[in-house]
């Protein structure tokens, strides 16, 4: 009873915070909401036992995708007019249609968790008898990721260097480089409030917005983040054991990252990081995940077949090696998108505002 | 078993009064300083009950531990958030919320007459 109650909770705050985030017009408050609809959504997860995907939205949906959109609202523009609300009738329609077509297919689906559904009938039971003592990992969930589904798995981190090389390539288009730009002026902040003071090292101590950073928060940032990136390891490595793996470890480590720019400067944290540190990070992720591949290979396996490896537990250790790689390159990808958008890049003139015309249909 | 039950809900509950306090503060109080501080400690105080009501309900040392470590985690984060909120404001050079001048002293003349 209690159970039930709070998954129609649950499902009417998602169903209402997904309203909002499509019906809200200021951007800024969409993203919020945005936000608020993907916790929920991770508490949904958790409710059905899946807590790998409860992990992975909470840290991606709520967290750098909230980060990047806000900065992406930061240095674009915040179109908060255009207040009407116009509905497209035929949108509405098709809409309404598939709407209908998904709840009247619903009902036919098996129960959650029950037992004689059929996708808990072949493979799923195979997994569940075997996979501890083949793979040598206790996740299930892991041991299907990295070891028999590895090929699918191998597909979604190129997907994700893929994205990453399209954003860059997208955003070159559109006059935005990577480079840090030098003598750029802060453009967010009185002119009164610039503060004067430098660093030792003869550069400017100021973050991007033309601001000291504030003692309290380095302070804080500078205890916290061992913490932080040190659990996006256990993430990523205990994701054999427990819930988590590469992409969830790969983003809470890049967001460690992301705290230290918000602390110290962005533009200073890359200059620390540096571009080809994180190219390397990133092309290196993909590339361990090849070479463990080609690897077994050349041993006379099959792609990705760790069996071959002539190593104890061979299976095990591949799978944390490549989630490893994984890693390397979700951490990446996100402080390269972050960087991207981010970073001390000036937008060129005449495509100052390219949110408003998207706004305005 | 009945006493834990009552002791998880307990502290549940008063839990989700600050949790209550801290939203009332957002929505009445007049300006984003004002705000943050309601939100900042109230609701601090709000999440640590509720996190102590979780370790009561799971009765084991490990999680009861985990749980220690949220709670620490929460005390150093939530206070420098709001530091972080307002000091970004100030320096935006958002106002702080005056009672108007002229309003205040109004308001002392008629609480005179009462």
């Amino acid at each position: 009873m209690s159970a039930l109650a709070l998954e129609l909770t649950l499902l009417g705050l998602l169903v209402l915070t997904a309203a909002l985030t499509a019906v809200i017009r200021d951007v800024l408050a969409a993203t919020v909401v945005f936000a608020v609809y993907s916790l929920v959504l991770s508490l949904v997860w958790i409710l059905l036992r899946a807590p790998d995907v409860a992990l992975t939205e909470a840290a991606v949906g709520a967290g750098v995708v909230t980060v990047l959109l806000v900065a992406t609202i930061a240095k674009t523009s915040r179109p908060t007019d255009h207040a009407e609300l116009s509905v497209r009738w035929p949108s509405l329609a098709v809409i309404g249609v598939f709407a209908v077509g998904i709840v009247t297919t619903l009902p036919s689906l098996p129960a959650i968790g029950d037992p004689t559904a059929p996708i808990h009938q072949h493979l799923g039971t195979y997994y569940l008898e075997t996979a501890p003592a083949e793979t040598g990992v206790s996740n299930i969930v892991t041991a299907i990721l990295a070891a028999y589904r590895a090929f699918d798995t191998f597909g979604e981190v190129v997907v994700v260097f893929g994205a990453g090389i399209g954003l860059l390539v997208v955003l070159r288009q559109s006059g935005i480089t990577l480079q840090p730009t030098t003598g750029s002026t802060p453009s967010t902040t009185d002119p009164g409030l610039e503060p004067s003071t430098t660093d030792p090292h003869g550069e400017s101590s100021t973050t991007d917005l033309g601001r000291e950073p504030s003692v309290i928060t380095t302070t804080a940032i500078r205890y916290i983040v061992p913490f932080v990136a040190l659990f996006g390891l256990y993430i990523a490595f205990h994701g054999a054991k427990t819930a988590g793996g590469g992409f969830q470890g790969g983003v809470v480590v890049a967001a460690s990252v992301v705290l230290v720019a918000f602390g110290f400067g962005i533009e200073s944290t890359r200059r620390w990081l540096n571009d080809t540190v994180l190219t390397a990070i990133t092309a290196g992720g993909v590339a361990a995940v090849v070479a463990i591949g080609l690897g077994a290979m050349a041993l006379g396996g099959r792609f990705l077949e760790y069996t071959v490896y002539p190593i104890p537990k061979a299976t095990t250790y591949g799978i944390e090696l490549v989630e490893l790689g994984i890693g390397a390159t979700v951490t990446g990808i996100v402080l390269v998108f972050f960087f991207a958008l981010v970073g001390n890049a000036e937008t060129p003139p005449g495509e100052s505002s390219p949110t408003h015309t998207e706004e305005s249909k | 078993m009945a006493l834990t039950t009552a002791v998880v809900a307990g502290l549940a509950l008063f839990g989700l009064l600050f949790a209550v306090v801290a939203v009332v503060g957002v929505l009445r109080f007049p300006d984003l300083y004002t705000r943050a501080h309601a939100v900042s400690k109230s609701d601090t105080l709000g999440v640590g009950l509720v996190l102590a009501a979780a370790a009561v309900a799971s009765g084991s040392v490990g999680v009861t531990l985990k749980i220690l470590f949220l709670f620490a985690f929460m005390l150093v984060t939530s206070p420098i958030a709001a530091h972080v909120l307002a000091r970004s404001a100030s320096l935006d050079g958002v106002e702080a919320w005056q009672v108007d001048p002229e309003e205040r002293e109004e308001r002392e003349e008629t609480e005179d007459d009462q």
